[in-house]
Protein backbone atom coordinates (compact mmCIF):
# COMPACT_ATOMS: atom_id res chain seq x y z
CA UNK A 1 0.00 0.00 0.00
CA UNK A 2 1.42 3.52 -1.00
CA UNK A 3 1.88 5.87 1.46
CA UNK A 4 2.43 9.62 1.47
CA UNK A 5 2.13 13.45 1.97
CA UNK A 6 -1.68 13.32 0.27
CA UNK A 7 -3.48 16.60 1.91
CA UNK A 8 -1.87 19.63 0.46
CA UNK A 9 -2.85 23.18 0.43
CA UNK A 10 -2.90 24.25 -3.01
CA UNK A 11 -3.39 28.05 -2.29
CA UNK A 12 -4.54 30.73 -0.19
CA UNK A 13 -5.97 33.61 -0.81
CA UNK A 14 -6.91 36.40 1.71
CA UNK A 15 -8.18 39.83 1.10
CA UNK A 16 -6.67 42.89 2.20
CA UNK A 17 -9.30 45.47 0.95
CA UNK A 18 -12.72 44.64 -0.25
CA UNK A 19 -13.30 42.48 -3.96
CA UNK A 20 -16.16 41.16 -5.96
CA UNK A 21 -14.44 38.60 -7.31
CA UNK A 22 -12.06 36.06 -6.19
CA UNK A 23 -10.03 33.33 -8.59
CA UNK A 24 -8.49 30.46 -8.18
CA UNK A 25 -6.97 29.35 -11.66
CA UNK A 26 -4.60 26.71 -12.60
CA UNK A 27 -5.99 24.00 -10.20
CA UNK A 28 -3.41 21.13 -10.58
CA UNK A 29 -5.27 17.74 -12.07
CA UNK A 30 -3.06 16.02 -9.94
CA UNK A 31 -5.24 14.95 -7.19
CA UNK A 32 -8.61 12.89 -6.57
CA UNK A 33 -10.41 15.45 -4.51
CA UNK A 34 -10.09 19.25 -3.36
CA UNK A 35 -11.30 20.49 -0.24
CA UNK A 36 -11.77 24.07 0.25
CA UNK A 37 -11.98 26.24 3.68
CA UNK A 38 -12.86 29.74 4.17
CA UNK A 39 -13.93 32.42 6.54
CA UNK A 40 -15.27 34.97 4.23
CA UNK A 41 -17.07 38.72 5.20
CA UNK A 42 -19.33 41.02 3.45
CA UNK A 43 -18.54 44.69 3.30
CA UNK A 44 -21.77 45.61 4.79
CA UNK A 45 -24.28 43.88 7.46
CA UNK A 46 -26.92 41.70 6.71
CA UNK A 47 -27.75 38.68 5.04
CA UNK A 48 -25.60 38.14 1.80
CA UNK A 49 -25.19 35.26 -0.69
CA UNK A 50 -22.19 34.20 -2.80
CA UNK A 51 -21.75 31.80 -5.77
CA UNK A 52 -19.00 29.61 -6.36
CA UNK A 53 -18.36 29.21 -9.78
CA UNK A 54 -16.21 26.44 -12.26
CA UNK A 55 -14.43 27.12 -15.29
CA UNK A 56 -15.72 30.69 -15.87
CA UNK A 57 -19.29 28.51 -16.47
CA UNK A 58 -21.95 31.52 -15.24
CA UNK A 59 -24.87 29.29 -17.28
CA UNK A 60 -27.76 27.99 -15.32
CA UNK A 61 -25.79 23.99 -14.63
CA UNK A 62 -25.94 24.44 -11.11
CA UNK A 63 -28.46 22.90 -8.11
CA UNK A 64 -28.77 22.14 -4.72
CA UNK A 65 -30.08 20.16 -1.82
CA UNK A 66 -29.98 22.13 1.52
CA UNK A 67 -30.33 20.98 5.02
CA UNK A 68 -30.57 24.62 7.67
CA UNK A 69 -30.77 24.18 11.44
CA UNK A 70 -31.61 27.52 13.35
CA UNK A 71 -31.74 26.88 16.62
CA UNK A 72 -33.74 30.26 16.82
CA UNK A 73 -36.33 29.64 14.05
CA UNK A 74 -39.64 27.69 13.99
CA UNK A 75 -39.27 24.90 12.64
CA UNK A 76 -35.58 24.29 13.91
CA UNK A 77 -34.76 22.38 10.84
CA UNK A 78 -35.98 22.65 7.43
CA UNK A 79 -35.06 21.94 3.70
CA UNK A 80 -34.88 23.67 0.41
CA UNK A 81 -34.01 23.33 -2.65
CA UNK A 82 -32.90 25.33 -5.88
CA UNK A 83 -32.14 24.36 -9.80
CA UNK A 84 -31.15 25.62 -13.08
CA UNK A 85 -28.61 27.94 -10.72
CA UNK A 86 -25.86 30.10 -12.44
CA UNK A 87 -23.54 29.22 -9.49
CA UNK A 88 -23.31 27.16 -6.02
CA UNK A 89 -24.68 29.42 -3.48
CA UNK A 90 -23.65 29.41 -0.07
CA UNK A 91 -23.74 32.42 2.51
CA UNK A 92 -21.08 34.70 3.51
CA UNK A 93 -23.61 36.36 6.30
CA UNK A 94 -23.22 39.43 7.99
CA UNK A 95 -20.33 41.15 9.54
CA UNK A 96 -21.17 41.03 13.02
CA UNK A 97 -18.23 40.55 14.99
CA UNK A 98 -17.91 37.30 16.15
CA UNK A 99 -20.16 35.92 13.73
CA UNK A 100 -17.92 35.36 11.00
CA UNK A 101 -19.61 32.90 8.45
CA UNK A 102 -17.49 29.71 8.24
CA UNK A 103 -17.36 27.52 5.25
CA UNK A 104 -16.11 24.18 4.62
CA UNK A 105 -16.35 22.49 1.36
CA UNK A 106 -15.65 19.09 -0.62
CA UNK A 107 -15.34 18.65 -4.46
CA UNK A 108 -14.82 14.57 -5.02
CA UNK A 109 -13.15 13.10 -8.03
CA UNK A 110 -12.88 16.91 -9.70
CA UNK A 111 -11.21 16.12 -12.63
CA UNK A 112 -13.20 12.80 -13.37
CA UNK A 113 -14.45 13.55 -16.84
CA UNK A 114 -16.91 10.30 -16.42
CA UNK A 115 -19.07 12.59 -14.31
CA UNK A 116 -21.20 15.15 -13.02
CA UNK A 117 -19.42 17.21 -10.08
CA UNK A 118 -20.88 16.99 -6.69
CA UNK A 119 -20.24 19.04 -3.73
CA UNK A 120 -20.96 18.37 -0.42
CA UNK A 121 -20.82 21.67 1.56
CA UNK A 122 -21.53 22.68 5.10
CA UNK A 123 -21.45 26.59 6.01
CA UNK A 124 -22.25 28.17 9.40
CA UNK A 125 -22.23 31.35 11.57
CA UNK A 126 -21.80 30.88 15.44
CA UNK A 127 -24.49 30.90 17.33
CA UNK A 128 -26.57 31.86 14.60
CA UNK A 129 -27.55 28.75 12.28
CA UNK A 130 -25.97 25.67 9.97
CA UNK A 131 -26.06 24.67 7.03
CA UNK A 132 -24.88 21.49 4.75
CA UNK A 133 -26.08 20.85 1.37
CA UNK A 134 -25.47 18.90 -1.54
CA UNK A 135 -25.19 20.69 -5.21
CA UNK A 136 -23.87 19.80 -8.48
CA UNK A 137 -22.55 21.36 -11.31
CA UNK A 138 -23.55 19.52 -14.57
CA UNK A 139 -20.45 18.97 -16.16
CA UNK A 140 -18.17 15.81 -17.14
CA UNK A 141 -15.39 18.94 -17.54
CA UNK A 142 -12.15 18.88 -15.44
CA UNK A 143 -11.90 21.39 -13.03
CA UNK A 144 -9.65 23.84 -13.48
CA UNK A 145 -10.68 27.18 -12.51
CA UNK A 146 -13.12 28.26 -9.33
CA UNK A 147 -14.58 31.54 -8.61
CA UNK A 148 -16.41 33.23 -5.89
CA UNK A 149 -18.40 35.87 -6.47
CA UNK A 150 -21.55 37.64 -4.56
CA UNK A 151 -25.12 36.89 -5.53
CA UNK A 152 -26.77 39.99 -7.60
CA UNK A 153 -27.28 42.87 -5.79
CA UNK A 154 -25.37 41.87 -2.81
CA UNK A 155 -22.07 43.22 -1.39
CA UNK A 156 -18.67 42.91 -1.74
CA UNK A 157 -16.16 40.60 -0.01
CA UNK A 158 -14.39 42.77 2.76
CA UNK A 159 -10.94 42.77 3.84
CA UNK A 160 -9.76 39.85 5.89
CA UNK A 161 -12.51 37.09 3.23
CA UNK A 162 -9.62 34.02 3.23
CA UNK A 163 -10.35 31.08 1.20
CA UNK A 164 -7.88 28.14 0.80
CA UNK A 165 -7.98 25.35 -1.22
CA UNK A 166 -6.59 22.32 -0.33
CA UNK A 167 -5.71 18.69 -2.61
CA UNK A 168 -6.30 15.06 -1.55
CA UNK A 169 -4.39 12.30 -3.35
CA UNK A 170 -5.70 8.94 -3.77
CA UNK A 171 -3.68 6.08 -4.09
CA UNK B 1 3.62 22.75 -5.72
CA UNK B 2 3.19 26.55 -6.98
CA UNK B 3 0.97 29.14 -4.84
CA UNK B 4 -1.49 30.82 -6.88
CA UNK B 5 -1.12 34.35 -6.32
CA UNK B 6 -3.07 37.58 -7.99
CA UNK B 7 -4.97 40.30 -8.22
CA UNK B 8 -8.50 39.90 -8.07
CA UNK B 9 -11.43 42.80 -8.73
CA UNK B 10 -8.48 45.46 -8.36
CA UNK B 11 -7.96 44.40 -4.62
CA UNK B 12 -4.77 42.87 -3.39
CA UNK B 13 -4.68 38.95 -2.33
CA UNK B 14 -1.47 36.82 -1.54
CA UNK B 15 -1.49 33.05 -1.36
CA UNK B 16 0.73 31.05 0.05
CA UNK B 17 1.67 27.45 -1.41
CA UNK B 18 3.60 26.05 1.19
CA UNK B 19 3.20 21.86 0.96
CA UNK B 20 2.87 20.13 4.26
CA UNK B 21 5.29 17.28 4.58
CA UNK B 22 3.63 15.96 7.33
CA UNK B 23 1.94 12.03 6.87
CA UNK B 24 -1.10 12.56 9.41
CA UNK B 25 -3.18 11.85 6.30
CA UNK B 26 -2.35 9.28 3.72
CA UNK B 27 -3.55 7.58 1.09
CA UNK B 28 -4.23 3.85 2.05
CA UNK B 29 -5.54 2.01 -0.69
CA UNK B 30 -8.25 3.08 -4.00
CA UNK B 31 -10.40 1.39 -5.57
CA UNK B 32 -11.60 2.70 -8.96
CA UNK B 33 -14.46 0.72 -10.93
CA UNK B 34 -12.74 2.09 -14.25
CA UNK B 35 -14.49 -1.13 -16.35
CA UNK B 36 -17.34 -2.03 -14.76
CA UNK B 37 -19.95 -3.07 -12.08
CA UNK B 38 -19.43 -4.02 -8.50
CA UNK B 39 -21.74 -5.99 -5.63
CA UNK B 40 -18.90 -4.37 -2.69
CA UNK B 41 -15.52 -3.16 -2.12
CA UNK B 42 -13.35 -4.47 0.25
CA UNK B 43 -10.57 -2.59 1.96
CA UNK B 44 -8.15 -5.62 3.80
CA UNK B 45 -5.30 -5.69 5.21
CA UNK B 46 -5.56 -2.12 6.76
CA UNK B 47 -2.65 -0.85 8.61
CA UNK B 48 -3.05 -0.38 12.69
CA UNK B 49 -0.87 2.54 12.76
CA UNK B 50 -3.70 5.35 12.37
CA UNK B 51 -5.49 6.72 14.89
CA UNK B 52 -8.49 7.43 12.50
CA UNK B 53 -9.38 6.04 8.96
CA UNK B 54 -11.27 8.16 6.12
CA UNK B 55 -13.26 6.70 3.33
CA UNK B 56 -14.11 9.01 0.28
CA UNK B 57 -16.52 7.93 -2.56
CA UNK B 58 -18.51 8.94 -5.03
CA UNK B 59 -20.78 5.98 -5.84
CA UNK B 60 -24.00 5.09 -8.18
CA UNK B 61 -25.80 1.90 -8.27
CA UNK B 62 -27.21 0.08 -11.10
CA UNK B 63 -31.09 0.37 -9.67
CA UNK B 64 -33.96 3.13 -10.69
CA UNK B 65 -33.62 3.95 -6.71
CA UNK B 66 -31.21 5.84 -4.72
CA UNK B 67 -29.85 3.37 -2.12
CA UNK B 68 -27.90 2.79 0.92
CA UNK B 69 -24.12 1.78 1.07
CA UNK B 70 -23.74 -0.75 4.09
CA UNK B 71 -20.71 -0.60 5.44
CA UNK B 72 -19.46 -4.00 7.80
CA UNK B 73 -16.19 -4.45 9.26
CA UNK B 74 -13.87 -7.50 10.04
CA UNK B 75 -16.64 -9.66 7.58
CA UNK B 76 -18.97 -9.36 10.17
CA UNK B 77 -22.25 -9.32 8.00
CA UNK B 78 -24.39 -10.02 11.03
CA UNK B 79 -26.95 -6.89 11.70
CA UNK B 80 -27.40 -7.20 14.88
CA UNK B 81 -23.92 -5.63 15.69
CA UNK B 82 -24.87 -2.54 13.69
CA UNK B 83 -27.99 -1.63 15.70
CA UNK B 84 -27.97 1.93 15.68
CA UNK B 85 -27.81 4.49 12.76
CA UNK B 86 -28.89 8.04 13.09
CA UNK B 87 -29.97 10.70 10.15
CA UNK B 88 -29.66 13.93 9.83
CA UNK B 89 -30.84 14.50 6.61
CA UNK B 90 -32.83 16.59 3.56
CA UNK B 91 -34.14 15.70 -0.06
CA UNK B 92 -35.19 19.04 -0.58
CA UNK B 93 -39.21 18.43 0.10
CA UNK B 94 -38.70 17.35 3.88
CA UNK B 95 -35.55 18.03 6.77
CA UNK B 96 -35.90 15.17 9.34
CA UNK B 97 -33.69 13.27 12.09
CA UNK B 98 -34.61 9.66 12.37
CA UNK B 99 -33.26 6.38 13.80
CA UNK B 100 -32.10 3.17 11.63
CA UNK B 101 -31.21 -0.38 13.27
CA UNK B 102 -28.98 -1.63 9.64
CA UNK B 103 -25.75 -0.32 8.84
CA UNK B 104 -27.00 1.87 5.76
CA UNK B 105 -24.51 4.13 5.88
CA UNK B 106 -23.65 5.86 2.86
CA UNK B 107 -26.23 6.72 -0.48
CA UNK B 108 -25.39 5.75 -3.96
CA UNK B 109 -27.41 7.72 -6.61
CA UNK B 110 -29.63 5.69 -8.96
CA UNK B 111 -28.58 4.84 -13.05
CA UNK B 112 -31.61 4.36 -14.66
CA UNK B 113 -34.96 4.37 -15.38
CA UNK B 114 -37.33 7.35 -14.46
CA UNK B 115 -34.74 8.79 -11.37
CA UNK B 116 -31.45 7.84 -12.69
CA UNK B 117 -29.36 11.26 -13.63
CA UNK B 118 -26.63 10.34 -16.53
CA UNK B 119 -22.96 11.18 -14.82
CA UNK B 120 -24.41 12.06 -11.79
CA UNK B 121 -22.90 10.23 -8.26
CA UNK B 122 -23.49 10.78 -4.79
CA UNK B 123 -20.59 12.04 -2.85
CA UNK B 124 -19.56 10.43 0.59
CA UNK B 125 -17.04 10.76 3.18
CA UNK B 126 -16.69 8.78 6.24
CA UNK B 127 -14.78 8.67 9.37
CA UNK B 128 -14.43 5.71 11.63
CA UNK B 129 -12.81 6.92 14.61
CA UNK B 130 -10.32 5.15 17.06
CA UNK B 131 -10.49 2.19 14.55
CA UNK B 132 -7.83 -0.03 16.01
CA UNK B 133 -9.53 0.26 19.62
CA UNK B 134 -10.13 -3.60 21.31
CA UNK B 135 -11.62 -1.95 23.93
CA UNK B 136 -14.77 0.33 22.78
CA UNK B 137 -17.71 0.25 20.14
CA UNK B 138 -16.97 1.73 16.69
CA UNK B 139 -18.27 4.81 15.83
CA UNK B 140 -18.52 6.15 12.22
CA UNK B 141 -19.69 9.34 11.19
CA UNK B 142 -21.17 9.78 7.09
CA UNK B 143 -21.78 12.86 5.54
CA UNK B 144 -22.87 12.35 2.24
CA UNK B 145 -25.20 14.66 -0.57
CA UNK B 146 -25.86 14.85 -4.32
CA UNK B 147 -29.06 17.02 -6.60
CA UNK B 148 -30.58 15.58 -9.44
CA UNK B 149 -30.89 19.49 -10.54
CA UNK B 150 -35.44 19.45 -9.57
CA UNK B 151 -35.45 15.42 -10.80
CA UNK B 152 -36.53 12.42 -8.10
CA UNK B 153 -35.66 14.69 -5.29
CA UNK B 154 -36.42 11.84 -2.57
CA UNK B 155 -33.52 10.12 -3.94
CA UNK B 156 -30.70 12.23 -3.83
CA UNK B 157 -30.72 13.25 0.23
CA UNK B 158 -28.09 15.12 2.09
CA UNK B 159 -27.13 13.65 5.50
CA UNK B 160 -24.91 13.82 8.37
CA UNK B 161 -25.32 10.32 9.46
CA UNK B 162 -24.08 8.40 12.78
CA UNK B 163 -23.19 4.41 13.28
CA UNK B 164 -23.15 2.83 15.86
CA UNK B 165 -21.25 -0.89 15.36
CA UNK B 166 -20.71 -3.31 18.05
CA UNK B 167 -17.70 -4.42 16.80
CA UNK B 168 -14.81 -4.20 19.56
CA UNK B 169 -11.98 -5.62 17.65
CA UNK B 170 -9.43 -3.45 15.86
CA UNK B 171 -10.90 -3.26 12.35
CA UNK B 172 -8.44 -4.57 9.64
CA UNK B 173 -10.94 -4.72 6.85
CA UNK B 174 -13.87 -3.03 5.52
CA UNK B 175 -16.46 -3.30 3.24
CA UNK B 176 -18.62 -1.10 1.49
CA UNK B 177 -21.78 -3.17 0.10
CA UNK B 178 -24.55 -1.78 -2.76
CA UNK B 179 -27.68 -2.71 -1.97
CA UNK B 180 -27.78 -2.71 -5.41
CA UNK B 181 -24.86 -2.84 -7.47
CA UNK B 182 -22.30 -0.39 -8.11
CA UNK B 183 -22.05 1.27 -10.78
CA UNK B 184 -18.92 1.72 -13.48
CA UNK B 185 -16.57 4.88 -12.33
CA UNK B 186 -18.07 4.96 -8.56
CA UNK B 187 -14.48 5.26 -7.10
CA UNK B 188 -13.73 4.37 -3.26
CA UNK B 189 -10.19 6.14 -1.55
CA UNK B 190 -9.30 4.81 1.94
CA UNK B 191 -7.20 7.19 3.90
CA UNK B 192 -5.44 7.10 7.35
CA UNK B 193 -5.38 10.33 10.02
CA UNK B 194 -2.48 9.76 12.79
CA UNK B 195 -3.23 11.00 16.06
Amino acid sequence: MPSGATYEPIATQTLVSSSSLITFSNIPQTYTDLVIVGTMFPVSGGSNNCFMRFNSDSNTNYSGTYYFADPGGSPTSYPYRNSNQTGLGTSYGNSQAGREPWWHTNILNYSNTNMYKTVIVKNGWADTWFMMAGQLWRSTSAITTITFSPASGQTDFAAGTKITIYGIAAA
Amino acid sequence: MSPITELIGGAKAYGWGKVLSSTSFESIATSYLSGGSSNSVTFSSIPQTFTHLQIRCVAKNTGIFGDSIYVRYNGDTNNTNYPRVHYNYSNGNVAQNANGTTPELGWSAPATGTYGMNFLYTANIMDILDYTSSNKNKVIRVFYGSDPNGNAQAFYPVSLTTGLSTVTSPITSITLSAGNVFAQYSHFALYGIRG
